[in-house]
C-alpha cells in the first residue's frame, strides 16, 4: 500500500501536465472540438482542450491557453488558433488569423512552435516570448519580446530573431528584420494608420459632392448656356419665351459678357390665342403647304445691348401663298403651295430713329411694296425730313471665314453694318465652308454710330422668326 | 500629434478630338494633423490644395475646352470617437471648400463662372465587424453657392425695364443649392481570398432660386430638386504568380440615377422637354494592380478598363439639324486608365499615367456639348507621402 501511494505521488510530480487548458475567456470565445464542424461557446473556465481543438475570439475578446510544459498563448480579439500537438516533448499551435502573444518554455530540448500560413516560429531559448499577427493572405508579423525565436518561411529560408527584433513574412518569404517598435511606437503606428484611414474617408466624401457639381455644370452646357464667342471670350446665353398675353409671345436670346448684357428678341402678336404647346406655332412661321392656324399680325425683332438698340417692326401681317402670287422671285422650292406671312407695313429703327421702311395694302408680294419717304410706315406720322436713299450690299469679305456682311449705306452718310458669323465650338470664326452648318453656333452683329451690338444666337431663333427677307 | 502629408505633382497634356492643350501640370497636396485628445477622442484637422492644368479623362469633357484650369482648396475638421472596448465609432465633422474653374482665356482666378463655395457639416457612424472591415453610415448637410453665376434673365428684368424680356418668378442665383447627402458603405471578406466592398450614396439638392419650367415655357412656383443616387459594388482578389509578380484584381459594378423635377424648354422650337435631367447609368470596371519586383518596394502597374452607359429616359435625341427625331438620348463611354508607380527612395515614387476616353451617343446635335469624342491625357511626375 505504501508503495502504491509513493508511486502515485511520484507520478503526479514526475509526469508533465498533459492536458491543455483554456484558462481564461473574456468576451465571445468559442471552441471547436477536433474533427468537428461546430463552434460552441467556451463556457466555464478552466476547460480542457485536446490536440486538434480550435479556439476563436470575437471582437475585443481574449483567451488564455495553457499548454504542456508551461507554454502560454494569449489571443487578442478576432483571432483563430488551434492546437496541433501537445505532447511531452513537442508543442505546436496553428495560428490562422489575428494576434497572439506566446510565452514558450523550451527547456530540456522541448520543441515549442507556432505555425502560420506562411511560416513556422520556434522558441530557441529556454524562455521565449513573442507577439505574432496573422493578417489577410496569411502574412505574418513577428516581434520578439524575450529570448530568441527562429522563423522559417515556406521556402525553407530561416533566421534567428532576438529581443526587440521584428520581421514580416508573406508568401514571398521572410523579409529583413527590423527593430520592433516599442509599445509607445506601436501605439502611435496604430493611431496613425487609423487616422490615415479617416483622412481617406474624408477625402472620399468629396466625390459625391463633386459629382453633383459636375452634373449641374454639364446641364448648363447641354442647354447651350455657356459658349465662346468669335473673339474667344466666354459668353453666357439664355433662351426662353415670355408669354405676356394669350395671343402674344416674346422669344428672347439673352447674352451675358463681362461688358454687360445684350439680347435678341422677337415679340409677336398673333390674330388668335396661342396654344400651350408652341411647337406647331413656331414650325408654321417658316411657311408650309397650308396656311398656319396662327397668323402673326405684328412683330418687333430687336437687337439691343445696354446702350443701343436696333429694331425691325412689321404690322398688318396676313398669310400669302408665295408660290401662287405674281412674283416668281419669292417662290419657295419644294412645294406647290408655300404660305408665309406678308406684312403691309415695315420699318427699321436704330436707337428709335427710322432708317428705312415700306407700306402696302394687303400685299401679296413685297415687290409691290412702296418704300417710305416722308411718313413713318408703322404709325403714319409725318417725318421731319425725307428718308435718305439706301443702298444695300451683301458680301463675304473674308474668303477663309464664315462671315457674311450686309452693308446698308444711307444717303445721309450713315451706315448700318450687319454681320453674321458661324463660330467654332471652342470660340473663333469657323471656316467659310461651315456657314449654315447645324454644328455651328451663330453670332449676329449690328454696327452703327461707331458701336456694335453683338449677340451669340445658338439656336435657329433668327431663321425661325425672320419675317421679312 | 502626428502629421500626415502627401504631395503629387504631374505634368502632361490633354488631347480632345486630336486637338492638344498646352503642356501643363497638376499638383495635389494634402496635409493633416492627427491629434489624440484622450483614450476615446481623436481630432483630424486637414487641408488639401489641388491645381489641375491638364484635364483628366473623368471630367465633363463634352465642354471641349482643352485649355481649362481648375484649383481647389479645402479645409476640414473631423473628430473621431473610438472607445477601445466598443465596436462603434462616431465621427462628426465639417468642411469648407473653394473651387475655381477657368474655362476660357478671358477668365481670371476668382472670376470663373462655375467657381464654387461648398460648406458641409455632418457625421459618420462606423461599426467594426471584423477588423479592418466595417459598416459605415453618414449624413451631411451641405450648401453650395456659385458667387459668379447669376441668371441673365433676372438681370435683364431690371436692366431692360422688366416685363418684356423676363418671365415672372425668375430667380437670380439659380445654381446655388443646399441639401443632404446620405452615405452607406461596407466591406467584408468573402472566403479566404476575396474582399467585397459596396457603397450607396444619395445627394438631395434643392435649388432655392430655380423655379420649375412648365409646358408653356414659363415658371411654376415649385423649386427645382434633384436626387443623385449612386451605388457601387466591387470584388477584389489577390493572386501571386511568383515572388516577384503579384496581382490584385478587381471587378466593380456601378449604378447611378438622377431624378429631377426640372424640365427643359427649347425656346426656338417651342419644344417642352419634361424631366430633362433624369438619367440612369450603369458601369462595369475590371481592373488589375500588378506588383513587380521586391515586395518591400515593388513597381506598381494599375490598369483599368471602364464601360459606362447613361440613358436619359425622357430626353429625346436630336439629329444633326437639332430636330427631335430619335429615341431617348443615350451615351456610352469606354475609359482606359494605366498608371505606373516606380519607387525611387522611401516614400518617393515616380508616377506615369495614361488615360483615354472614347464616347459615343445617338445625339447628333452637338452645338453646345460634344457627345462623341476621343480624349487622352498623358501625365508624368512624382508622389511623395509622409
Amino acid at each position: 500500500m505504501r508503495r502504491f501511494r509513493a508511486f502515485l505521488i511520484a507520478s503526479v510530480f514526475v509526469l508533465p501536465a498533459r492536458a491543455a487548458v483554456l484558462r481564461e475567456a473574456t468576451g465571445l470565445v468559442q471552441v471547436r472540438a477536433a474533427g468537428g464542424d461546430n463552434w460552441t461557446p467556451a463556457g466555464k473556465t478552466p476547460r480542457s482542450l485536446g490536440e486538434g481543438d480550435g479556439v476563436r475570439t470575437g471582437f475585443n475578446a481574449k483567451a488564455r491557453l495553457e499548454l504542456s510544459g508551461g507554454t502560454v498563448v494569449e489571443t487578442a480579439g478576432n483571432a483563430h488558433v488551434s492546437i496541433e500537438v501537445d505532447g511531452p516533448s513537442h508543442t505546436s499551435v496553428h495560428a490562422l488569423f489575428g494576434s497572439a502573444t506566446v510565452s514558450a518554455v523550451a527547456a530540456g530540448g522541448r520543441v515549442v512552435s507556432v505555425r502560420t500560413p506562411v511560416c513556422v516560429v520556434r522558441a530557441r531559448s529556454e524562455r521565449t516570448a513573442y507577439r505574432l499577427t496573422v493578417a489577410g493572405g496569411g502574412s505574418t508579423t513577428l516581434e520578439v519580446l524575450e529570448g530568441v525565436a527562429g522563423v522559417e518561411d515556406n521556402r525553407g529560408n530561416s533566421m534567428l530573431l532576438r529581443k526587440g527584433q521584428r520581421v514580416e513574412v508573406d508568401l514571398v518569404g521572410v523579409h529583413e528584420p527590423t527593430a520592433a517598435p516599442t509599445p509607445v511606437q506601436a501605439r502611435k503606428l496604430d493611431f496613425t494608420a487609423m487616422m490615415r484611414r479617416e483622412l481617406g474617408f474624408e477625402l472620399g466624401r468629396d466625390a459625391d459632392f463633386a459629382a453633383a457639381a459636375r452634373e449641374a455644370r454639364r446641364g448648363e452646357r447641354e442647354l447651350g448656356r455657356v459658349l465662346t464667342d468669335a473673339d474667344g471670350r466666354r459668353v453666357r446665353v439664355e433662351e426662353y419665351v415670355v408669354r405676356p398675353a394669350a395671343d402674344r409671345v416674346n422669344l428672347v436670346v439673352m447674352n451675358g459678357r463681362d461688358t454687360g448684357l445684350s439680347y435678341f428678341s422677337w415679340n409677336a402678336l398673333f390674330t388668335t390665342p396661342l396654344p400651350l404647346n408652341l411647337e406647331p406655332v413656331f414650325a408654321g412661321l417658316q411657311g408650309g403647304a397650308a396656311a398656319s392656324p396662327w397668323t402673326v399680325s405684328s412683330f418687333a425683332a430687336t437687337y439691343a445691348n445696354e446702350i443701343d438698340n436696333f429694331v425691325m417692326r412689321g404690322d398688318g401681317g396676313h398669310q400669302v401663298d408665295l408660290n401662287g402670287n405674281a412674283d416668281p422671285l419669292d417662290d419657295i422650292a419644294g412645294s406647290v403651295t408655300a404660305f408665309r406671312t406678308v406684312f403691309d407695313r415695315y420699318g427699321v429703327y436704330a436707337n428709335g430713329v427710322l432708317k428705312r421702311g415700306f407700306t402696302g395694302v394687303n400685299l401679296q408680294a413685297y415687290s409691290d411694296a412702296v418704300s417710305s419717304t416722308v411718313n413713318d410706315p408703322l404709325t403714319g406720322a409725318a417725318l421731319g425730313a425725307a428718308l435718305p436713299i439706301v443702298v444695300i450690299n451683301t458680301s463675304f469679305p473674308d474668303a477663309a471665314s464664315a462671315r457674311r456682311v450686309r452693308r446698308e449705306s444711307y444717303g445721309d452718310g450713315t451706315t448700318i453694318l450687319r454681320e453674321s458669323l458661324a463660330l467654332e465650338f471652342g470660340g473663333g470664326v469657323a471656316p467659310r465652308g461651315s456657314f449654315g452648318s447645324p454644328d455651328r453656333n451663330g453670332e449676329e452683329r449690328v454696327t452703327f454710330g461707331g458701336r456694335t451690338i453683338s449677340v451669340v444666337i445658338p439656336s435657329a431663333a433668327v431663321t425661325v422668326t425672320e419675317q421679312v427677307r | 500629434m502626428t502629421p500626415i502629408l502627401g504631395v503629387q505633382m504631374l505634368g502632361g497634356a490633354h488631347f480632345f478630338r486630336g486637338e492638344r492643350s498646352n503642356l501643363s501640370g497638376n499638383a495635389d497636396a494634402v496635409f493633416a494633423t492627427a491629434i489624440r485628445a484622450n483614450d476615446n477622442w481623436s481630432l483630424l484637422p486637414s487641408a488639401r490644395s489641388a491645381y489641375e492644368g491638364t484635364r483628366r479623362a473623368y471630367d465633363v469633357l463634352g465642354t471641349a475646352t482643352p485649355a481649362q484650369e481648375r484649383m481647389e482648396h479645402k479645409v476640414s475638421f473631423r473628430a473621431v470617437r473610438a472607445d477601445p472596448i466598443s465596436r462603434w465609432r462616431f465621427k462628426p465633422g465639417l468642411s469648407y471648400k473653394l473651387s475655381f474653374l477657368n474655362e476660357t482665356k478671358d477668365e481670371a482666378w476668382g472670376k470663373g463662372l462655375f467657381d464654387e463655395r461648398l460648406w458641409t457639416i455632418g457625421a459618420e457612424t462606423e461599426y467594426l465587424t471584423r477588423e479592418p472591415h466595417s459598416v459605415r453610415a453618414s449624413l451631411d448637410w451641405f450648401d453650395a453657392s456659385y458667387p459668379n453665376y447669376t441668371s441673365l434673365e433676372s438681370r435683364a428684368a431690371t436692366q431692360f425695364g422688366g416685363a418684356s424680356v423676363a418671365r415672372e418668378l425668375v430667380g437670380d442665383r439659380v445654381l446655388d443649392r443646399s441639401g443632404l447627402r446620405l452615405g452607406l458603405a461596407f466591406d467584408l471578406p468573402l472566403g479566404e481570398r476575396v474582399r467585397l466592398e459596396a457603397g450607396l450614396s444619395s445627394v438631395w439638392s434643392r435649388y432655392g432660386k430655380q423655379k420649375v419650367v412648365n409646358e408653356a415655357g414659363q415658371f411654376d412656383a415649385d423649386e427645382r430638386a434633384d436626387f443623385l443616387t449612386s451605388a457601387v459594388a466591387a470584388a477584389r482578389m489577390p493572386h501571386e504568380w511568383n515572388a516577384d509578380l503579384k496581382a490584385l484584381a478587381s471587378l466593380s459594378f456601378g449604378l447611378a440615377a438622377q431624378s429631377s423635377n426640372q424640365n427643359g424648354y427649347d425656346a426656338s422650337r417651342g419644344k417642352f422637354l419634361p424631366r430633362f435631367y433624369d438619367y440612369k447609368e450603369v458601369s462595369v470596371t475590371p481592373a488589375v494592380r500588378l506588383l513587380v519586383g521586391a515586395a518591400r518596394a515593388p513597381v506598381s502597374v494599375d490598369l483599368s478598363l471602364g464601360w459606362r452607359r447613361r440613358s436619359y429616359g425622357k430626353r429625346p435625341a436630336q439629329n444633326g439639324t437639332g430636330a427631335y427625331d430619335g429615341g431617348p438620348l443615350a451615351t456610352t463611354e469606354v475609359q482606359f486608365t494605366g498608371t505606373v508607380t516606380y519607387p525611387i527612395v522611401k516614400r518617393f515614387s515616380l508616377v506615369f499615367t495614361l488615360e483615354r476616353t472614347s464616347a459615343t451617343s445617338n445625339q447628333r446635335f452637338e452645338r453646345f456639348y460634344r457627345y462623341a469624342y476621343e480624349a487622352t491625357s498623358a501625365l508624368a511626375g512624382f508622389r511623395w507621402d509622409w
